[in-house]
């Protein structure tokens, strides 16, 4: 088979965020980019199927700027067999249209039978380039998908969609298409030092396209600020163990403890 | 003047309630880009739905008749939507941000050649610019984004718009249309019960969750000692807790969990996403113990700590020891 994995890169989502002076995105020097943690589980998704169907090709694709070839390259010392980055911007807020039209001018010639992608990004939460891609690629998705099987013709795949309340809506989808995970349908796998090695070596081309500007509209980030503070949160000052004292002396009063 | 088109949910015969906070928000909505409202109700049996959807809101319904919707694929969705929308040309399309709604709104997007804004929690006009506001970064900040000129779809956050007490107005008129669009390329096979009840979440009066925060397994041993302090008190989670398999499933938390109310729930290591909070902000009393004072679970708590935990729980809980002996 061949798969290609989409990844994202994104800032470390542990990191103290400050918006940039321009107003437009965070400030980003001194912060850390890692993989959209959405995506690892569909990075380990694809090596788990590659594994069943020896022969598959797994492919890691990143849309953006140079910085996102090191993204591309932990997909590859997790286990992907080839990487490739589409630029896109400088980074900054990039629209899943552009993004998923870029994606697709790499995806449309390359006769993927499956296409794996991450439920949503940590940092613009917009859970759209997934299906987007399917669509502008005209092949049936499913997103949040928490358990997949691929038939052993490798002619269909079996999806688990997780839904409100705990409950699963399962469906067929005929290959090629494509399938955004969710967290949980894996445990994404550390790097062998092998694949490290490998990835190191191994060139990850650029391969640029043009936007595909006809078709959809693309909205625009007017700003991005931080949340105001709910006036209603009392939050506790003094030392640690004031904060002890006062925090029980709280319960206390609600009757609580 | 381009109408403002609600796709509604439905299900077994009803209007989700997302249905109707999303014509909440296509109201709002219209206020500030006047358009009529029309609602899409498609589904299989759709008349009854339809029907209770243009009494409550007095807003006319077009309902589409599909009897290969019973179940849900994007596929049938996309298609049945794309071809009943498209002719109304409408400028914005909104829809629930539920499990379906997130499914095949981008794609009914590309479909319609429109643009696509997702989640939706507030919409404002800043000098005559209508934006649209919705959360990034786990929570930590507010997007104010300006749609496309052209078409947009617009998929509406459920719970940030909650639906008003329907007006008593003149119902609005059902029109009944057919689709015969199927899958093709995809086949529902039907849905899995939701999880095992976790009685003791439903009954706790104090719920103490872990969030990734903890920072691995044995720290679990904090929380339970934390939860041990409160009599009829239960241990739960985040989903990044479950999913690295230090808690099970039944104890997650949220839009895919269990939506819990507590008189007391206590978050530790807890970032506050959406998708959490969904979960747990109607508890009488939120504390939250996080070590990130912009973590947004601060916006939902009543009482924040912003202490590192692995050393605070145990202060807390020698604190509380010294105060019960003495
Ligand atoms: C479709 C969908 C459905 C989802 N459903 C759910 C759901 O039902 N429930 C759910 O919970 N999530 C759900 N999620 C996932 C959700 O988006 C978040 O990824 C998840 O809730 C994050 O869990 P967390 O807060 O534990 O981890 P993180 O977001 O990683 O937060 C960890 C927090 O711990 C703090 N911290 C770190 N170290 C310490 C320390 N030593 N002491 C104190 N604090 C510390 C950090 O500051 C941070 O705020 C869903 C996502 C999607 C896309």
């Amino acid at each position: 088979m061949k798969i290609l994995v989409c990844v994202k890169q994104v800032v470390d989502s542990e990191s103290v965020i400050a918006i940039a002076p321009s107003g437009s995105w965070i400030a980003e020097e001194g912060l850390v980019f890692r993989m959209n943690r959405f995506d690892e589980y569909a990075v380990e998704e694809s090596l788990v199927i590659r594994d069943t169907f020896p022969g598959s090709v797994v492919t890691a694709l990143s849309v953006g700027p140079a910085r996102v070839e090191s993204t591309v390259r932990r997909a590859i010392e997790m286990g992907a067999d080839r990487g490739v980055r589409v630029p896109l911007g400088e980074g900054g807020y990039a629209s899943p249209m552009a993004v998923a039209s870029l994606a697709a001018a790499h995806a449309r010639d390359e006769g993927y039978d499956l296409i794996l992608c991450g439920a949503m990004a940590e940092d613009d939460m917009h859970a759209q380039v997934g299906p987007l891609l399917a669509e502008m690629l005209g092949i049936p998705s499913a997103s949040s998908a928490i358990a997949l099987k691929t038939a052993d013709d490798a002619s269909a795949v079996r999806v688990e969609r997780e839904i409100e309340g705990g409950s699963r809506e399962i469906l067929e989808l005929s290959l090629p298409a494509l399938v955004a995970v969710q967290p949980g349908i894996n445990r994404p796998r550390y790097p062998s030092l092998s694949n490290v090695l490998r990835a190191k070596g191994q060139p990850v081309p650029e391969e640029p396209h043009a936007a595909d500007e006809s078709a959809n509209g693309i909205e625009r980030l007017a700003r991005l600020r931080l949340p105001e503070r709910s006036s209603r949160c009392e939050m506790l000052e003094g030392s640690s163990a004031e904060k002890a004292e006062k925090l029980l002396a709280l319960l206390a009063a609600k009757s609580l403890i | 003047m381009e109408p403002i088109v609600i796709a509604a949910e439905l299900d077994n015969g009803t209007a989700h309630p997302a249905s109707l906070e999303a014509v909440c928000f296509a109201r709002a909505l219209s206020r500030l880009a006047p358009g009529p409202l029309v609602i899409i109700a498609a589904g299989r049996d759709v008349r009854m739905a339809a029907d209770g959807l243009a009494a409550a809101t007095g807003i006319d319904v077009i309902a589409v008749e599909n009897e290969h919707m019973a179940e849900y694929t994007g596929e049938t969705w996309k298609k049945t939507l794309a071809a009943s929308i498209a002719p109304l040309a409408p400028r914005f399309v909104v829809i629930p941000h539920s499990a379906r709604g997130y499914d095949f709104a981008p794609g009914l997007a590309v479909r319609l050649g429109a643009g696509c804004v997702t989640a939706i929690e507030a919409l404002s006009e800043r000098e005559g610019v209508l934006e649209f506001t919705r959360l990034a970064f786990g929570g930590k900040a507010l997007m104010d984004i300006v749609p496309p000129r052209g078409r947009s779809v617009l998929t509406v956050q459920p719970g940030a718009f909650p639906a008003e007490a329907p007006a008593p107005a003149a119902p609005g008129t059902v029109t009944l249309t057919r689709s015969t669009a199927a899958p093709e390329r995809s086949r529902p096979l039907g849905r899995t019960a939701s999880g095992p009840e976790t009685a003791s979440l439903n009954e706790a009066e104090v719920i103490v969750a872990a969030g990734r925060g903890i920072g691995k397994k044995e720290n679990l041993e904090l929380i339970r000692a934390l939860a041990a302090l409160f009599p009829r008190s239960a241990l739960a989670g985040s989903r990044a807790v479950c999913d690295a398999g230090w808690l099970e499933y039944a104890r997650q938390v949220g839009v895919t969990g269990k939506t819990v109310s507590p008189r007391l729930y206590i978050a530790c290591g807890i970032s506050g996403t959406a998708q959490h909070l969904a979960g747990m902000k109607n508890s009488q009393t939120i504390v939250a113990i996080n070590t990130d004072a912009g973590a947004p679970i601060f916006n939902v708590a009543h009482v924040g700590v912003v202490e590192d935990l692995t050393r605070f729980i145990p202060l807390l809980i020698e604190t509380r020891g010294k105060a019960v002996k003495g």
